[in-house]
């Protein structure tokens, strides 16, 4: 069960990781290694929030389960139209 | 602040989340299933048209408000965290808390529909329009969207807070809050993602 410090510890890690995500996007193009830094913030995120203040971790499992995938399958999708955009084009033409 | 009143005198200790359970109720789930549905697709969209315009799509965000988007998802976080605490509290039955954190997360679903509206603004003066270019297009179509569920969803803490106010929560039963508590939440976890797909990846 959480407490106020687990919160407040949560909360300022969010944060902190939110302006990483802001200055690396300031700092020009994204490539492979930027790009896989940003996946894995959004999965940190959307898991801490899923998890921890959403209080899904202890939960109906399917809920936990169906909402901390979508934090595992968008990411892995980002990934995958910045590996294979001109193949993912091709498939998607009608 | 005397119409608050304090139903239960059992605390977190008597009343702790129970596992396995369904936070809220089934009901708000649907709808919570539903709206992240609902931003899967606008995501396909985006992944959509972005192999198909790759070059607009690594140019667009480069022209948006960094600042703008960034100050947004402070905002959306701190929300959420109001939220959390506010669950804390009124499991600890401190009714008064519990609607101060309350009136916190109204007050940055506020900030956020400022800097929103602003940057809207901001958009136009510097030429950045709907029809500016598909980017543009799926920037202005998500966000929008994305919105009015901070509307939404900030007129539900109000109902939230009016609810607490009348005695309808206690640390016995608070299931309707819990129901909004996820709702903002989700709307929270759907910016989250945006925002790396609209100011950060280029």
């Amino acid at each position: 069960m959480l407490n106020s410090k687990s919160i407040n510890f949560i909360w300022g890690a969010l944060m902190a990781v939110t302006i990483g995500s802001a200055l690396l996007a300031e700092s020009g193009e994204t490539n492979l290694f930027v790009t896989l830094l940003i996946c894995l913030s959004i999965a940190f995120k959307g898991r801490m929030v899923v998890d921890r203040f959403m209080e899904l971790r202890n939960a109906n499992r399917y809920i936990h389960f169906s909402m901390s995938l979508y934090f595992y399958v968008v990411p892995v999708l980002i990934l995958v139209v910045y590996l294979m955009p001109d193949e993912l084009a091709r498939m998607t033409t009608l | 602040m005397s119409s608050v009143a304090i139903v239960s005198q059992k605390t977190f200790l008597e009343y702790p989340p129970k596992a396995n359970r369904i936070p809220g109720n089934g009901a708000v789930w649907v709808g919570i299933f539903s709206e992240m549905s609902e931003f899967a697709l606008m995501f396909m969209v985006y992944f959509v048209a972005k192999v198909h315009y790759q070059e607009i799509f690594s140019e667009g965000p480069l022209k948006l408000n960094t600042l703008a988007g960034t100050l947004n998802t402070l905002a959306m976080l701190t929300s959420s965290y109001f939220v959390a605490r506010a669950m804390l509290s009124i499991r600890q039955n401190r009714l008064r808390s519990c609607m101060y954190w309350l009136w916190g997360a109204v007050g940055c679903g506020v900030v956020y529909l400022i800097i929103k509206y602003w940057e809207y603004r901001w958009n136009v003066a510097h030429g950045i329009e709907v029809e500016t270019n598909l980017f543009f297009g799926v920037y202005y179509y998500m966000t929008f969207n994305h919105f009015l569920h901070v509307g939404w969803g900030s007129g539900a803490i109000l109902w939230a807070i009016y609810r607490l106010k009348s005695g309808a929560y206690s640390a016995e039963n608070h299931e309707g809050l819990e129901a909004i508590a996820c709702y903002w939440h989700m709307i929270d976890l759907t910016w989250i993602v945006m925002f790396p797909l609209l100011y950060v990846f280029r």
